[in-house]
């Protein structure tokens, strides 16, 4: 294949991508509204069956009816969580934030799921580098790398690095030059061949076939950080781990304080 | 008896939760918006209130602060579904704001009503 056609069809497929991302962000908007409503409508079920659960013999066929109902409304709550996976958090500004605070709060969310044998590491050498952001949106995204990591880790332990530091960058394809965020998700768990990094933020990608993964969390965070004007690159080996590293053009000026 | 307000735009949840506190023998006003909410808002009787965040005509933040104008000492549970709590969400804006306690949608009407219990006992 010549050059030039090999280059049409890289731009060609680069354009499909970006459409099937247009549209999965359409769907997860939908899909988050209905999430939300339906969220509404179960918590109806759940108080309307426990008030009659008060009302009768447990042990009767009655009883065990609406035992079965709320069994049921346990199982939409369930969908209605992976619905929400599918949307970006609801559309907040997005404000001059300092990614320490973030990193800090990621920390926070999955300290009590951290398996056994497993540490996470915070090596945060620009505490005060500050990035424009919808600060739910990147908390998002750090979340679900943070949590892939120790997925990754979660048979053999081992250790999750996350790195803060103020990089400068010439210009290339996707950035311009400047001064960004450098924030690093660095695992040693099992790691991934050429071909899944290769794959790891295209959507509906999984390497989790038995799991409830949808394969648009790591889709998302592609999403979340092209839009700050940002890179994601992956280094991976099999057995070796895998370093993520983000890019985000740093701000200046005051930052928000997270509640 | 205490009062407690629930401002909430489904009527059905609405209406499921003014019927569990009132089988608790609380005094419920419900109102379907935030412009309603404060509207009926008497401080001589609600003690306490439950306020969705999410509504057309005037949102539960709104709720929040104005209540917390009128009767600072008003005990306030938000709720929302909008999706899970982290930085810059809803729920932690409405904690920042004065909420005492906030739910996520779905939750166990119970748990709610407990907490209630619990907050006006300490009243």
């Amino acid at each position: 294949m010549s050059v030039k056609k090999q280059t049409r069809n890289n731009d060609s497929l680069t354009s499909e991508k970006a459409e099937i991302r247009n549209c999965i962000r359409q769907y997860g908007k939908l899909a988050g509204g209905i999430a939300h409503d339906l969220n509404t409508i179960i918590t109806t079920i759940y108080g309307y069956s426990e008030m009659a659960l008060e009302s009768l013999d447990e042990s009767s066929e009655a009883g065990q009816n609406i035992r079965n109902i709320i069994s049921a409304a346990d199982r939409a709550r369930e969908l209605t969580g992976r619905l929400m996976d599918l949307s970006l958090p609801a559309g907040n500004e997005k404000k001059t934030v300092r990614v320490s605070d973030i990193i800090k709060e990621t920390v926070n969310l999955i300290r009590p799921s951290i398996p056994h044998a497993t540490e996470v590491a915070e090596n945060i050498t620009s505490p005060e580098i500050l990035v424009s952001a919808d600060p739910l949106q990147l908390f998002r995204a750090f979340t679900n790398l943070a949590v892939n990591a120790l997925q990754a880790m979660e048979t053999t332990g081992g250790r999750l690095t996350i790195t803060l530091e103020k990089v400068t960058a010439g210009d290339r394809k996707k950035l311009k030059a400047g001064e960004y965020a450098l924030i690093r998700f660095a695992d040693t768990g099992k790691g991934m061949d050429k071909k899944t990094a290769d794959k790891m933020f295209d959507p509906f990608f999984t390497s989790r076939r038995n799991s409830n993964g949808t394969g648009l969390g790591l889709s998302l965070v592609y999403d979340i950080i092209s839009d700050l004007g940002g890179d994601i690159n992956v280094s991976s080996g099999v057995n070796e781990g895998t370093v993520i590293d983000i890019l985000i053009p740093a701000e200046k000026g005051k930052f928000v304080a997270l509640p | 008896m205490a009062g407690v307000m629930v401002v909430e735009d489904d009527p059905a949840l609405r209406g499921m939760l003014r019927e569990a506190l009132e089988k608790r023998k609380y005094v419920v006003i419900t109102a379907g918006d935030g412009r309603e909410a404060i509207a009926k808002f008497r401080p001589s009787v609600v003690d306490l209130v439950i306020t969705d965040l999410l509504m057309p005509e005037e949102d539960g933040l709104m709720v929040i602060m104005k209540v917390k104008e009128i009767k600072p000492s008003t005990r306030i549970i938000a709720i929302s579904g909008g999706g899970k709590a982290g930085p810059g969400s809803y729920l932690l804006m409405a904690s920042k704001l004065g909420a005492d306690l906030v739910f996520s949608k779905p939750f166990l009407p119970s748990e709610l009503v407990q907490k209630v219990k619990e907050m006006l006992d300490k009243h």
